[in-house]
């Protein structure tokens, strides 16, 4: 058996030990999964109330690859355990052997930076954390590619910093507590001493203490400089075939406004004739400078839906205006146009 | 928990496939129905999973509670959508005008399509992961995969995952037995109690599983696991001409929907 174990890269024992969480950790995520989609169901959200759940998926993964600790771990062992979830009838269906695939790899590529845990130290323990949250927070990402739900992204961003929460202390902590007790138990094939921190209370919590650190600046830090929740909602961004691409803010073209009368009329809504001020359409296409080659003009809006129009009829139309919606965003008034092209919360209007 | 595989014995055309075929035909057809997002599209191959299900004769299910469960969760989803996209032409409101209260929540074209697409995907998704997981024997996939060029060590995991999941519905019974018999009552109340809650269950369980681990590499070591590069198998997969038929046609399907995504073939609905 000397033989077999130089020849492979997963020995026999780690095999079955990974075979086995597997197996333990599919159903038992099948279980979570469903009581994550009756959460939702109960707050009336289509998905991510259950995400304070997510870690526990993750913890398995991170079991294995402390236990086995060897690279591909990870990987392999979340495609198992994501095929017994699918086997098990997991409510996501195939979709949930990807889901776990991905963390699995994410768990390979970031834990090589915590080291294994013969290694275990404070500092390695809140980077396999860290590991733990990206991985659980994954899931998130992975569902809205192939559910694509055109969620506010608000709402995306909380419900990813649930799943990194909910990752770090139940993938990343509690897989660690556990790797500890199966230690204790004799069963990890392996010995790790228990870090022993000093007994300040100051320094007893730093795992803690840095934990809430990151993720307060990362909050701080997505807030200011990347979401900008507070940034004005009335605006949309001018891109695509042009040559001076900007971002429109309606009080930077208070002297462009103007007021136009217009009738929407559409099959089932009508609002009968009256005035609205905004910006037309062709002062901004005009200040982008569209290429030569430019031929149509798309506005698309937040929630995905999207009218074209010809760059020719927009730059030649006076009463297709942007206008400022009470409590709502930027809405194209066309007067011109059917109701359907009066398009409600606008964010890209892309030349192309 | 009362975990067991969905596998359905039978001998119909779809349970004889090879099962490697039946997963790429799945990932395949799934990954059409995300590439080319149309609602009528994703109803017609919903249409070919549920013409699947009578070619493999799998009861639907529709008054199982899991079922029940997943079609109010689709048309949760649907009515979300529904009330969330407001733009494009109205069709209707769902509240519709009362003296000079009203209308409020407009039902749109675009919004319609959407939640028409996002929950027929959903269902999709769900019920034909289901029919191929009732119409394929996870032995006979693990040995497709093996002749796909996967080491048998690593395929064996999945057979030794699944054949161990009804042992884990009698050993949680026997854990939470035993609990109850010494007084225990699980609490969440606070995250202490969460903590001590899943210790208290949960660590018996995984010292059982670990120890199943350590009795069953033994029992592996002791029968020459992984001795010989080849193993002997008592079932086999089978490569037959309707494999590959069905093979080609869903790499077909698979193009067809990246040729109309990109705009290659024009769309009979645009």
């Amino acid at each position: 058996m000397m033989h077999e174990a130089e020849e492979h890269f997963l020995g026999t024992r780690e095999i079955a030990t990974i075979a086995i969480l597997g197996a333990l950790g599919g159903s038992l995520s099948t279980f979570v999964g469903y009581l994550g989609n009756l959460v939702n169901l109960a707050l009336g959200v289509p998905f991510g109330a259950g995400q304070f759940m997510a870690g526990l998926h993750v913890f398995w993964l991170v079991l294995m690859r402390l236990i086995a600790s060897k690279r591909g771990v990870g990987t392999f062992g979340g495609t198992l355990k994501g095929l017994v979830e699918l086997f098990a009838g997991s409510t996501h269906g195939v979709v949930i052997v990807l889901v776990s695939f991905v963390q699995g790899i994410i768990i390979d590529l970031a834990a090589e930076e915590g080291g294994p845990p013969q290694e275990a130290g404070a500092r390695n323990q809140i980077v396999w954390w860290f590991v733990a949250g990206l991985s659980s927070a994954s899931n998130v990402i992975v569902f809205q590619i192939v559910y694509f739900s055109g969620a506010p992204w608000i709402y995306l961003a909380a419900i990813t910093a649930l799943a990194f929460s909910s990752g770090a202390i139940f993938g990343g902590y509690f897989a660690w507590q556990t790797m500890f007790f199966i230690q204790d138990i004799g069963m990890t094939g392996f010995s790790v001493e228990t870090p022993s921190l000093p007994e300040s209370p100051v320094y007893r919590n730093i795992p803690a203490i840095l934990f809430i650190i990151f993720l307060t600046t990362g909050a701080l830090y997505y807030t200011i400089f990347v979401a900008k929740p507070f940034a004005d909602p009335y605006a949309c961004e001018i891109t695509g075939d042009v040559a001076n691409p900007f971002i429109y803010h309606p009080s930077d073209f208070i002297q462009q406004e103007v007021t136009i009368a217009a009738e929407l009329q559409g099959a089932y809504t009508y609002i009968p004739p009256k005035n609205y001020t905004g910006v037309p359409l062709n002062i901004l296409i005009e200040r982008a400078e569209p290429s030569t080659e430019a031929s149509t003009v798309r506005v698309e809006a937040k929630d995905g839906y999207s009218v074209e129009f010809g760059l020719s009829a927009v730059l030649s139309d006076d009463r297709l205006i942007l206008t400022e919606e009470e409590d709502s965003g930027l809405w194209l008034i066309a007067a011109e146009y059917e109701g359907s092209y009066w398009v409600h919360k606008v964010s890209t209007i892309l030349v192309t | 928990m009362n975990q067991s595989t969905g596998y359905v014995k039978g001998s119909t055309f779809l349970h004889r496939l090879n099962p490697a075929v039946k997963l790429f035909a799945l990932v395949f057809a799934l990954v059409a129905a995300i590439i080319w997002s149309k609602w009528y599209f994703s109803l017609a191959l919903l249409i070919g999973v549920v013409i699947a299900y009578k070619i493999g004769r799998i009861p639907i299910g529709l008054k199982t509670g899991r079922i029940r469960f997943l079609l109010t969760f689709s048309a949760f989803i649907l009515i979300v959508q529904l009330i969330a996209v407001q733009n494009g032409m109205v069709i209707f409101y769902l509240f519709p005008p009362v003296g000079t209260i009203g209308p409020y929540f407009p039902v749109t074209t675009f919004g319609l399509e959407r939640a028409l697409l996002f929950s027929l995907r959903f269902i999709l998704i769900v019920f034909s992961s289901k029919l191929f997981v009732a119409v394929t024997d996870p032995t006979l996939l693990a040995h497709a995969l093996t002749d796909l060029g996967l080491s048998y060590r690593y395929s064996f995991a999945l057979v030794i995952a699944l054949r161990f999941l009804p042992f884990f519905d009698i050993e949680t019974e026997s854990v939470r037995m035993a609990q109850q018999s010494r007084g225990f009552s699980p609490k969440i109340g606070s995250p202490s109690e969460l903590l001590r809650t899943i210790r208290m269950t949960f660590y018996p369980l995984l010292v059982s599983a670990l120890s199943k681990a350590n009795s069953l590499t033994m029992s592996m070591d002791g029968r020459g696991f992984g001795y010989s590069k080849k193993r002997t198998y008592v079932r086999k997969s089978k490569w037959r001409t309707t494999d590959w038929l069905v093979l080609v046609f869903s790499i077909g399907l698979l193009f067809v929907s990246v040729f109309l995504w990109i705009g290659l073939i024009p769309s009979i609905f645009s």
